[in-house]
């Protein structure tokens, strides 16, 4: 019964060659008690941002390309776009682009 | 296409590599995953990284989804043998899925299965150049490491260097 055991997937050597990104966040102004403005709260961060990695071995999303967006995209986040190719010289190339809500849970 | 999950990245500063590797598997965070996994939800992916500063890093990959919790039990009070007798009586829990010994023995097992998983997965080392990271697996393809440490513009002694520690 239950979910089976969890496997070990082999880790493949992984190049990531550019990241883009682009934080947003969130402001709200609030009023003090005499009615004056309190200090900006930021909060809810999104970032938004591409990825490019290069591999030498084919991948779907998953994989090393999810260790090459920890490194910017920890939290929930939420792959648009993956494009997949071969580069000219042998080289397995994936372009991500993602939205990332590093806070949310 | 479009894929929602949650990456849960840790950092694990350590200079001792099995200290390291024992804190990725006791970590809460561990523990969480095996969960999801027990409970029907995927787990896509987990890796460990070897890096400079800090010494170590771990990243569980988990899909966005639901689980469904239905308890559905009686109130009782059992003896210390009934509870380690249904703990490893699978076919009881087969029988009774919602109780709450079910959901630990399940959550139990995921969570060994996991640690096992992550400490026997050999970690990616990481190596950083400019705006370039290589993450490369110990023991792998020496040819395919150095044409993508040469992409990243590593030196010839440098890859040498690198290849020759890994």
């Amino acid at each position: 019964m239950g979910p089976a055991d969890i496997g070990i997937t082999e880790a493949s050597d992984t190049l990531v060659q550019s990241v883009d990104i682009e934080q947003k966040l969130s402001e709200v102004v609030r009023q003090d008690k005499d009615g004056k403005f309190a200090m900006a709260q930021a909060f809810d961060p999104e970032i938004s941002g591409s990825i490019k990695v290069l591999g030498t071995t084919g991948d779907a999303v998953g994989g090393d390309l999810v260790t090459a967006l920890a490194s910017v995209a920890a939290g929930v986040t939420i792959v648009k776009e993956k494009t997949h190719a071969t580069t000219q010289d042998n080289f397995d190339e994936t372009d991500l682009s993602f939205v990332n809500f590093p806070g949310a849970s | 296409m479009q894929t929602t999950f949650h990456i849960i990245r840790e950092e694990f500063p350590s200079a001792n590599e099995r200290e390291s590797r024992a804190a990725c598997v006791a970590s809460k965070n561990t523990h969480g995953a095996a969960a999801a996994h027990a409970s029907g939800i995927g787990i896509i992916d987990f890796s460990r990284t070897i890096e400079d500063t800090p010494s170590g890093a771990k990243t569980v990959a988990v899909r966005e989804g639901e689980a469904e919790f239905r308890p559905d039990f009686q109130a009782e009070r059992i003896t210390t043998g009934e509870l380690l007798r249904r703990m490893r009586d699978e076919d009881w829990q087969q029988a009774n899925p919602h109780h709450p010994i079910s959901y630990m023995a399940q959550a139990l097992r995921a969570n060994h299965s996991l640690g096992r998983a992550i400490a026997e997965k050999k970690p990616l080392v990481s190596f950083k150049r400019g705006k370039f990271q290589a993450l490369l697996t110990i023991g792998g393809d020496k040819e395919k490491q150095r044409r993508l440490l040469t992409r990243a513009g590593f030196t010839p002694t440098e890859i040498t260097e690198i290849l020759s520690a890994l």
